[in-house]
Protein backbone atom coordinates (compact mmCIF):
# COMPACT_ATOMS: atom_id res chain seq x y z
CA UNK A 1 0.00 0.00 0.00
CA UNK A 2 1.19 3.49 -0.95
CA UNK A 3 1.73 5.64 1.86
CA UNK A 4 -0.65 7.99 0.61
CA UNK A 5 -3.15 5.98 0.86
CA UNK A 6 -2.11 4.70 4.21
CA UNK A 7 -2.52 8.32 5.34
CA UNK A 8 -6.28 8.81 3.89
CA UNK A 9 -7.48 5.32 5.36
CA UNK A 10 -5.73 6.23 8.82
CA UNK A 11 -8.12 9.57 8.39
CA UNK A 12 -10.79 7.70 7.05
CA UNK A 13 -10.87 5.45 9.66
CA UNK A 14 -10.45 8.30 12.66
CA UNK A 15 -13.58 8.36 15.09
CA UNK A 16 -15.76 11.68 15.42
CA UNK A 17 -16.93 12.63 18.65
CA UNK A 18 -20.35 12.75 19.36
CA UNK A 19 -21.92 15.77 17.96
CA UNK A 20 -24.18 16.62 20.53
CA UNK A 21 -22.03 16.62 23.07
CA UNK A 22 -19.57 18.67 21.24
CA UNK A 23 -22.37 20.96 20.24
CA UNK A 24 -23.30 21.62 23.57
CA UNK A 25 -20.30 21.93 25.11
CA UNK A 26 -18.52 24.53 22.67
CA UNK A 27 -21.60 26.56 23.07
CA UNK A 28 -21.19 26.39 26.71
CA UNK A 29 -17.72 27.74 26.71
CA UNK A 30 -17.32 31.54 27.66
CA UNK A 31 -16.24 33.60 24.71
CA UNK A 32 -12.61 34.60 26.01
CA UNK A 33 -12.04 38.51 26.06
CA UNK A 34 -9.70 40.35 24.15
CA UNK A 35 -8.28 43.28 25.72
CA UNK A 36 -8.45 46.50 23.28
CA UNK A 37 -5.11 46.59 22.50
CA UNK A 38 -5.13 43.39 21.20
CA UNK A 39 -8.40 43.90 19.51
CA UNK A 40 -6.76 47.33 17.94
CA UNK A 41 -3.19 45.22 16.92
CA UNK A 42 -5.71 42.20 15.13
CA UNK A 43 -7.43 44.37 13.25
CA UNK A 44 -4.50 46.37 11.75
CA UNK A 45 -3.29 42.77 10.49
CA UNK A 46 -6.68 42.84 8.69
CA UNK A 47 -5.86 46.15 6.72
CA UNK A 48 -4.81 45.54 3.55
CA UNK A 49 -1.49 45.66 2.64
CA UNK A 50 -2.02 47.73 -0.68
CA UNK A 51 -3.20 50.30 1.46
CA UNK A 52 0.16 50.31 3.96
CA UNK A 53 1.69 49.95 0.31
CA UNK A 54 0.03 53.08 -1.29
CA UNK A 55 0.73 55.11 2.29
CA UNK A 56 4.34 54.40 2.19
CA UNK A 57 5.32 55.51 -1.23
CA UNK A 58 3.11 57.99 -1.08
CA UNK A 59 5.21 59.21 1.78
CA UNK A 60 8.45 58.19 0.19
CA UNK A 61 8.18 59.75 -3.04
CA UNK A 62 6.71 63.12 -1.50
CA UNK A 63 10.46 62.82 1.13
CA UNK A 64 12.57 61.72 -2.25
CA UNK A 65 10.60 64.85 -3.65
CA UNK A 66 11.06 67.06 -1.36
CA UNK A 67 14.63 66.51 -0.82
CA UNK A 68 15.48 66.97 -5.01
CA UNK A 69 13.53 70.14 -5.55
CA UNK A 70 13.17 71.62 -2.03
CA UNK A 71 11.16 75.01 -4.08
CA UNK A 72 8.80 72.53 -5.39
CA UNK A 73 8.45 70.14 -2.51
CA UNK A 74 6.11 72.00 -0.90
CA UNK A 75 3.07 71.67 -3.61
CA UNK A 76 4.31 68.36 -4.78
CA UNK A 77 3.69 66.98 -1.24
CA UNK A 78 0.89 68.58 -0.38
CA UNK A 79 -0.51 67.33 -3.89
CA UNK A 80 0.79 63.47 -3.31
CA UNK A 81 -0.98 63.35 0.27
CA UNK A 82 -5.09 63.00 -1.24
CA UNK A 83 -3.41 59.37 -2.53
CA UNK A 84 -2.68 58.47 1.39
CA UNK A 85 -6.06 59.59 2.14
CA UNK A 86 -8.05 57.92 -0.10
CA UNK A 87 -5.91 54.70 0.52
CA UNK A 88 -7.49 54.85 3.91
CA UNK A 89 -10.86 56.04 3.48
CA UNK A 90 -11.27 52.42 0.74
CA UNK A 91 -10.23 50.51 3.85
CA UNK A 92 -13.35 51.74 5.46
CA UNK A 93 -15.85 50.99 2.58
CA UNK A 94 -14.03 47.71 2.22
CA UNK A 95 -17.54 45.61 3.87
CA UNK A 96 -19.96 48.07 1.38
CA UNK A 97 -17.55 46.76 -1.81
CA UNK A 98 -18.32 42.96 -0.71
CA UNK A 99 -21.35 42.88 0.50
CA UNK A 100 -20.24 42.00 3.50
CA UNK A 101 -21.35 44.37 5.97
CA UNK A 102 -24.94 42.25 7.08
CA UNK A 103 -22.07 39.62 8.15
CA UNK A 104 -19.83 41.97 9.99
CA UNK A 105 -22.56 43.57 11.63
CA UNK A 106 -23.42 40.13 13.20
CA UNK A 107 -19.90 39.00 14.17
CA UNK A 108 -18.64 39.10 17.66
CA UNK A 109 -16.91 42.74 17.03
CA UNK A 110 -19.63 44.87 14.93
CA UNK A 111 -18.40 47.04 11.89
CA UNK A 112 -18.40 49.91 14.62
CA UNK A 113 -15.73 48.47 16.40
CA UNK A 114 -13.94 47.24 13.47
CA UNK A 115 -14.37 50.62 11.43
CA UNK A 116 -12.88 52.24 14.45
CA UNK A 117 -10.03 50.50 15.18
CA UNK A 118 -9.20 50.30 11.63
CA UNK A 119 -9.30 54.00 11.25
CA UNK A 120 -7.76 55.14 14.18
CA UNK A 121 -4.53 52.65 13.53
CA UNK A 122 -4.82 53.77 9.99
CA UNK A 123 -4.90 57.28 11.09
CA UNK A 124 -2.45 57.38 13.24
CA UNK A 125 0.12 55.45 11.31
CA UNK A 126 -0.49 58.23 8.53
CA UNK A 127 -0.24 61.13 11.02
CA UNK A 128 3.06 59.61 12.29
CA UNK A 129 4.24 59.51 8.58
CA UNK A 130 3.19 63.27 8.09
CA UNK A 131 5.10 64.57 11.17
CA UNK A 132 8.03 62.72 9.77
CA UNK A 133 7.30 63.97 6.05
CA UNK A 134 7.31 67.93 7.89
CA UNK A 135 10.04 67.19 9.98
CA UNK A 136 12.44 65.43 7.68
CA UNK A 137 11.65 67.38 4.46
CA UNK A 138 13.43 70.49 6.19
CA UNK A 139 12.20 74.46 6.81
CA UNK A 140 9.12 75.23 9.05
CA UNK A 141 7.75 72.36 10.80
CA UNK A 142 4.38 73.67 11.40
CA UNK A 143 4.14 75.17 7.50
CA UNK A 144 4.78 72.09 6.16
CA UNK A 145 2.55 69.80 8.22
CA UNK A 146 -0.43 72.24 7.25
CA UNK A 147 0.41 72.42 3.37
CA UNK A 148 0.86 68.38 3.76
CA UNK A 149 -2.88 67.90 6.28
CA UNK A 150 -5.01 70.15 4.58
CA UNK A 151 -5.30 68.19 1.21
CA UNK A 152 -5.39 64.91 3.16
CA UNK A 153 -8.02 65.98 5.40
CA UNK A 154 -9.93 67.57 2.36
CA UNK A 155 -9.81 64.27 0.27
CA UNK A 156 -10.37 62.14 4.06
CA UNK A 157 -13.71 64.68 4.05
CA UNK A 158 -14.50 64.28 0.29
CA UNK A 159 -14.19 60.01 0.33
CA UNK A 160 -16.48 60.12 3.60
CA UNK A 161 -19.00 62.05 2.14
CA UNK A 162 -18.84 60.13 -1.25
CA UNK A 163 -19.21 56.60 0.56
CA UNK A 164 -22.06 57.23 2.41
CA UNK A 165 -23.67 58.58 -0.51
CA UNK A 166 -22.22 55.95 -3.15
CA UNK A 167 -22.45 51.96 -2.84
CA UNK A 168 -19.66 49.17 -3.62
CA UNK A 169 -17.43 50.21 -6.41
CA UNK A 170 -18.85 52.93 -7.57
CA UNK A 171 -17.46 54.40 -4.48
CA UNK A 172 -14.05 53.63 -4.76
CA UNK A 173 -14.11 55.27 -8.37
CA UNK A 174 -15.78 58.48 -6.57
CA UNK A 175 -12.82 58.39 -3.92
CA UNK A 176 -10.26 58.17 -6.33
CA UNK A 177 -12.10 60.91 -8.40
CA UNK A 178 -11.92 63.28 -5.35
CA UNK A 179 -8.55 62.27 -4.43
CA UNK A 180 -7.35 63.44 -8.38
CA UNK A 181 -9.48 66.25 -7.72
CA UNK A 182 -7.37 67.59 -4.41
CA UNK A 183 -3.94 67.00 -5.44
CA UNK A 184 -4.90 68.95 -8.91
CA UNK A 185 -6.26 71.66 -6.47
CA UNK A 186 -2.97 71.42 -3.97
CA UNK A 187 -1.00 71.87 -7.61
CA UNK A 188 -3.29 74.33 -9.09
CA UNK A 189 -2.90 76.54 -5.83
CA UNK A 190 1.13 76.60 -6.47
CA UNK A 191 0.94 76.96 -10.13
CA UNK A 192 -2.05 79.89 -10.53
CA UNK A 193 -2.00 81.81 -7.35
CA UNK A 194 1.48 80.89 -5.11
CA UNK A 195 -0.81 80.03 -2.45
CA UNK A 196 2.41 78.52 -0.44
CA UNK A 197 3.71 81.67 -0.28
CA UNK A 198 4.70 82.67 3.50
CA UNK A 199 1.90 85.49 3.63
CA UNK A 200 -0.75 83.20 2.48
CA UNK A 201 -0.09 80.76 5.63
CA UNK A 202 -2.71 82.37 7.81
CA UNK A 203 -5.71 81.08 5.08
CA UNK A 204 -3.72 77.12 5.48
CA UNK A 205 -4.10 78.05 8.68
CA UNK A 206 -7.79 78.52 8.85
CA UNK A 207 -8.19 75.73 5.90
CA UNK A 208 -6.90 73.19 8.12
CA UNK A 209 -9.21 74.22 11.07
CA UNK A 210 -12.22 73.81 8.89
CA UNK A 211 -11.19 71.24 7.16
CA UNK A 212 -10.20 68.94 10.62
CA UNK A 213 -13.98 70.17 12.14
CA UNK A 214 -15.08 69.54 8.87
CA UNK A 215 -13.87 65.93 8.68
CA UNK A 216 -14.32 64.98 12.44
CA UNK A 217 -18.08 66.02 11.61
CA UNK A 218 -17.96 63.10 8.98
CA UNK A 219 -16.33 60.67 10.90
CA UNK A 220 -18.80 61.10 13.29
CA UNK A 221 -21.80 60.71 10.29
CA UNK A 222 -19.83 57.83 9.55
CA UNK A 223 -20.05 55.84 12.53
CA UNK A 224 -23.67 57.12 13.65
CA UNK A 225 -24.32 55.30 10.26
CA UNK A 226 -23.13 51.77 10.98
CA UNK A 227 -25.42 52.13 14.31
CA UNK A 228 -28.41 52.75 12.26
CA UNK A 229 -27.27 49.83 9.83
CA UNK A 230 -26.99 47.77 12.95
CA UNK A 231 -30.29 48.88 14.19
CA UNK A 232 -32.37 48.00 11.07
CA UNK B 1 -8.03 28.68 16.86
CA UNK B 2 -10.84 26.93 15.08
CA UNK B 3 -12.03 25.43 18.93
CA UNK B 4 -14.73 23.09 16.88
CA UNK B 5 -11.63 21.72 14.54
CA UNK B 6 -9.48 21.07 17.39
CA UNK B 7 -12.08 19.74 19.35
CA UNK B 8 -11.95 16.93 16.97
CA UNK B 9 -8.92 16.55 16.80
CA UNK B 10 -8.19 16.51 20.43
CA UNK B 11 -10.66 14.21 20.78
CA UNK B 12 -9.27 11.60 18.14
CA UNK B 13 -5.42 12.18 20.43
CA UNK B 14 -7.34 11.54 23.66
CA UNK B 15 -9.65 8.33 22.46
CA UNK B 16 -6.28 6.96 21.21
CA UNK B 17 -4.95 7.36 24.37
CA UNK B 18 -7.76 6.41 26.82
CA UNK B 19 -9.27 3.74 24.25
CA UNK B 20 -12.87 4.90 25.57
CA UNK B 21 -15.32 7.04 23.79
CA UNK B 22 -16.84 8.52 26.64
CA UNK B 23 -13.38 8.93 28.84
CA UNK B 24 -12.10 10.38 25.74
CA UNK B 25 -15.19 13.14 25.52
CA UNK B 26 -14.42 14.03 29.40
CA UNK B 27 -11.01 14.62 28.86
CA UNK B 28 -11.19 16.99 25.64
CA UNK B 29 -13.95 18.94 27.79
CA UNK B 30 -11.79 19.30 30.64
CA UNK B 31 -8.72 20.26 28.66
CA UNK B 32 -10.79 22.95 26.39
CA UNK B 33 -11.68 24.26 29.98
CA UNK B 34 -8.10 24.30 31.57
CA UNK B 35 -7.41 25.97 28.05
CA UNK B 36 -9.45 28.52 28.31
CA UNK B 37 -8.86 29.21 31.82
CA UNK B 38 -5.30 29.58 31.69
CA UNK B 39 -5.51 32.94 29.16
CA UNK B 40 -1.85 34.20 30.30
CA UNK B 41 -0.27 31.44 28.44
CA UNK B 42 -2.55 30.44 25.58
CA UNK B 43 -2.08 34.39 24.44
CA UNK B 44 2.05 33.86 24.52
CA UNK B 45 1.67 32.03 20.93
CA UNK B 46 2.35 28.39 20.68
CA UNK B 47 -1.79 27.66 21.84
CA UNK B 48 -1.80 24.27 19.37
CA UNK B 49 0.96 23.10 21.46
CA UNK B 50 -0.27 24.17 25.02
CA UNK B 51 -3.48 22.50 24.20
CA UNK B 52 -1.94 19.34 23.18
CA UNK B 53 0.28 19.63 26.38
CA UNK B 54 -2.86 20.06 28.62
CA UNK B 55 -4.51 17.14 27.09
CA UNK B 56 -1.17 14.72 26.76
CA UNK B 57 -1.11 15.27 30.70
CA UNK B 58 -4.85 14.83 31.70
CA UNK B 59 -4.71 11.71 29.32
CA UNK B 60 -1.63 10.35 31.12
CA UNK B 61 -3.53 10.95 34.46
CA UNK B 62 -6.36 9.09 33.68
CA UNK B 63 -4.75 6.15 32.10
CA UNK B 64 -2.70 5.59 35.49
CA UNK B 65 -6.04 6.20 37.41
CA UNK B 66 -7.79 3.39 35.69
CA UNK B 67 -6.06 1.45 33.41
CA UNK B 68 -6.79 1.20 29.42
CA UNK B 69 -8.56 -1.66 27.72
CA UNK B 70 -7.75 -2.30 23.99
CA UNK B 71 -10.17 -0.10 21.96
CA UNK B 72 -13.61 -2.47 20.90
CA UNK B 73 -13.38 -4.06 17.47
CA UNK B 74 -16.82 -2.64 16.88
CA UNK B 75 -15.75 0.70 17.47
CA UNK B 76 -17.77 2.86 14.76
CA UNK B 77 -15.32 4.32 12.03
CA UNK B 78 -17.18 7.17 9.48
CA UNK B 79 -15.83 5.58 6.54
CA UNK B 80 -15.65 1.60 6.73
CA UNK B 81 -16.73 1.20 2.32
CA UNK B 82 -12.89 1.21 1.41
CA UNK B 83 -12.51 -1.41 -1.04
CA UNK B 84 -8.63 -2.64 -0.05
CA UNK B 85 -8.84 -1.70 3.39
CA UNK B 86 -11.32 -2.03 6.30
CA UNK B 87 -11.06 -0.02 8.94
CA UNK B 88 -11.36 -2.95 11.12
CA UNK B 89 -7.73 -4.22 9.89
CA UNK B 90 -6.23 -0.51 10.29
CA UNK B 91 -7.25 -0.47 14.16
CA UNK B 92 -5.78 -3.65 14.87
CA UNK B 93 -2.84 -2.98 13.37
CA UNK B 94 -2.71 0.62 14.84
CA UNK B 95 -3.40 -0.80 18.17
CA UNK B 96 -0.42 -3.34 17.63
CA UNK B 97 2.21 0.21 17.56
CA UNK B 98 3.73 1.12 20.97
CA UNK B 99 2.23 3.77 22.86
CA UNK B 100 4.55 6.74 21.79
CA UNK B 101 3.97 5.22 18.11
CA UNK B 102 0.25 5.18 18.09
CA UNK B 103 0.41 9.30 19.43
CA UNK B 104 2.92 10.14 17.10
CA UNK B 105 0.99 8.71 14.03
CA UNK B 106 -2.27 10.17 15.25
CA UNK B 107 -0.55 13.65 15.62
CA UNK B 108 0.88 13.91 12.46
CA UNK B 109 -1.03 11.60 10.01
CA UNK B 110 -4.69 11.74 11.61
CA UNK B 111 -4.37 15.68 13.05
CA UNK B 112 -1.94 16.66 10.42
CA UNK B 113 0.04 18.82 13.19
CA UNK B 114 2.90 20.31 11.91
CA UNK B 115 6.30 18.53 13.18
CA UNK B 116 7.41 21.42 15.27
CA UNK B 117 4.06 20.96 17.59
CA UNK B 118 4.54 17.47 18.04
CA UNK B 119 8.46 17.85 18.98
CA UNK B 120 6.93 20.67 21.58
CA UNK B 121 4.50 18.40 22.71
CA UNK B 122 6.77 15.06 23.33
CA UNK B 123 10.00 16.20 23.46
CA UNK B 124 11.70 15.12 20.66
CA UNK B 125 13.87 17.17 18.28
CA UNK B 126 12.17 17.70 15.02
CA UNK B 127 14.36 14.93 13.72
CA UNK B 128 13.27 12.24 16.04
CA UNK B 129 9.91 13.02 15.33
CA UNK B 130 10.62 12.61 11.37
CA UNK B 131 12.52 9.72 12.22
CA UNK B 132 10.04 7.83 14.39
CA UNK B 133 6.90 8.78 12.67
CA UNK B 134 8.23 7.26 9.14
CA UNK B 135 9.16 4.28 10.93
CA UNK B 136 6.03 3.78 12.75
CA UNK B 137 4.22 4.42 9.44
CA UNK B 138 6.58 2.34 7.95
CA UNK B 139 5.33 -0.71 10.84
CA UNK B 140 2.28 0.14 9.93
CA UNK B 141 2.13 -0.71 6.48
CA UNK B 142 4.25 -4.01 6.93
CA UNK B 143 1.54 -5.04 9.40
CA UNK B 144 -1.23 -4.61 7.46
CA UNK B 145 0.68 -6.08 4.08
CA UNK B 146 1.07 -9.09 6.27
CA UNK B 147 -2.59 -9.07 6.86
CA UNK B 148 -3.96 -9.11 3.35
CA UNK B 149 -4.32 -12.40 1.49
Amino acid sequence: MKKNDLIRALRAASPAPDPARKRAFLRSLPVPPVSHTAFILGQAGYVRRSVWAVSLGVFALALAVGRTMPADGLWIGAALTPFAAMAAVTELGRPALYGMEELELASRFGLRSVTLARMGFIGLAHLVLLVLLAALGGGDVLRRGTYLLVPYLLTDLLCLELSRRVRGKEALYACAGAAVLVAGLAAALHARWGAYAPRNFRWWLLALGGTAALTGREYSKTIRKTEELSWN
Amino acid sequence: MDLEEQYDKIYRYCLRRLRDRAAAEDAVQETFARFLAAEGYRDRGKALQYLYTVARNLCADRSRRAPTEPLPDDLPAPDDTDGTLTGLALRTALAALTGEEQELIVMRYVNQEPVSVIAGVTGLSRFAVYRRTEAALEKLRRALSEDEP
